[in-house]
């Protein structure tokens, strides 16, 4: 009966670890192949390291919009350790102040694409907003796993 | 069995007493603490941001104005228990108002308080101790100057044996010192500016050098980070070491400081968001400096 019981826990946290495993990989990815190549090329514009281009600039907010379109929906409950993930247990005590967070980078990025800057000095006044939010974010919602 | 027992209360007198000299308060000399009342506030307010006052004593969560009100009330949980940030604006009753330049410089640089105990190093005065009197003198004269707060101060939750504040004097034996920890070339001004500014207010080895048992720092592994001190999860290696900061420039670095981005444009987190703040209010040779410094530490892997 106890191995019964045991094989049956094991199984059942082994399943919930894979079943999971998912949402880590995924917004891990999104964080650092979506949002993170994006602010290189921002990131660089900004810094003068290349060029100023105009459709490089939207193409790179796009991302950054449609890659976090939903981003919440990977912090299930279940998905605050594993997977080296780098979270806070505060995105779980506080989903209505992450949620409310991600909707802010929503909003800077939505601006930042509407106002089509068109040359550097244009781009800087809404790449600053958007930039914000990055440290804004990982200040409360992130912590370097150990 | 009468002689042995007097033996061993003779005994514990001796240790009593001997524990009782080398924890006595070990304030700074008068000579050093005539700087003091000589301070230019102008000047102190480049000492208070490199020195983050406002990260710990001002209210969490705060930005702008609010940085300079100095009420206190932030908890560091830490494997010791957890500390609770005390209120030093000028507040004449619940803050340091009432305090002369000598207490405090003997707080900073000496862990002593007023009337003579020992502070607990999650205040750090471990680092503070290797700045000069007379930037002590210029951020006291700027302390002045900022707004009282009246909050009142929470004791600190920490298990019975640790309250007894008179042990600290031990630790502050093996680890208190006001001498530089990496030697550097003592002809390079930037490295200079750059050793003082991390090594003394900047206090980054508070957080970034992994600390043993007893809280003291492992100067052995000088700012190749470790467990976090307070709160969860790692701090990061800032040695020029593969697993620290190997592949950044000291523009990289300088960079980072002013900004909050890495090369790879990721972000800072947790408590360097307000560290990073704090950065951008001095200047860039300062900022050049701490990355100059930063490159020329030795190596260490984690």
């Amino acid at each position: 009966m106890k191995k019964l019981f045991l094989g049956a826990l094991a199984s059942a946290l082994l399943v919930s670890g894979i079943a999971y495993a998912d949402e880590i990989a995924d917004r891990k990815a999104i964080m650092k192949t979506k949002v993170g190549a994006s602010m290189g090329v921002l990131g660089k514009t900004a810094k003068g390291e290349m060029a100023y281009d105009a459709e490089a600039v939207k193409a790179a907010f796009s991302t950054m919009r449609e890659s976090t379109e939903g981003f919440a929906d990977l912090f299930p409950e279940g998905t605050e350790s594993g997977g080296e993930t780098s979270v806070s247990p505060k995105i779980w005590e506080d989903m209505d102040g992450f949620k409310a967070a991600l909707a802010k980078f929503h909003g800077d990025l939505d601006a930042a694409i509407a106002a089509e800057p068109a040359d550097k000095e244009a781009f800087m006044a809404v790449f600053g907003p958007v930039a914000s939010n990055c440290q804004a974010c990982h200040q409360s919602y992130r912590i370097l796993n150990n | 069995m009468k002689k042995i027992a007097a033996a061993l209360l003779v005994l514990a007198i001796a240790a009593a007493i001997v524990f009782f000299l080398l924890t006595m308060p070990d304030r700074l000399p008068q000579p050093q603490l005539a700087a003091m009342d000589s301070g230019d506030a102008a000047a102190g307010e480049r000492m208070f941001w490199a020195g983050g006052c406002s990260s710990c004593h001002a209210a969490p969560q705060s930005s702008g104005e609010a940085l300079k009100a100095l009420g206190g009330g932030l908890e560091l949980k830490t494997p010791f228990g957890s500390f609770f940030a005390p209120n030093i604006s000028p507040h004449p009753n619940n803050g340091i108002g009432n305090w002369s330049g000598t207490d405090f410089a003997n707080a900073m640089m000496r862990g002593v308080s007023p009337n003579g105990s020992h502070y607990y190093p999650a205040f750090p005065y471990t680092s503070y101790a290797r700045m000069d009197v007379s930037d002590i003198a210029d951020l006291w004269a700027y302390m002045k100057t900022l707004p009282p707060a009246d909050t009142q101060n929470r004791a600190h939750s920490l298990p019975l044996p640790l309250r007894l504040r008179r042990g600290l004097g031990l630790w502050k034996l093996l680890f208190l010192s006001p001498d530089p920890v990496i030697a550097i070339d003592e002809g390079d001004e930037q490295l200079k500016l750059g050793r003082y500014l991390v090594e003394g207010p900047g206090h980054c080895g508070e957080c970034h050098t992994p600390r043993n048992l007893i809280g003291g720092p492992d100067k052995t592994r000088w700012l190749a980070g470790g467990p976090a001190p307070e709160g969860e999860g790692r701090i990061p290696n800032i040695t020029p070491h593969g697993e620290g900061l190997g592949g950044w420039s000291a523009a990289d670095i300088a960079y980072s400081l002013e900004t909050g981005f890495t090369p790879e444009f990721d972000s800072f987190g947790s408590s360097m968001v307000d560290v990073q703040k704090n950065m951008t209010k001095l200047t860039a040779e300062d900022r050049d400096a701490i990355a100059a410094y930063l490159k020329a530490v030795p190596p260490v892997g984690n």
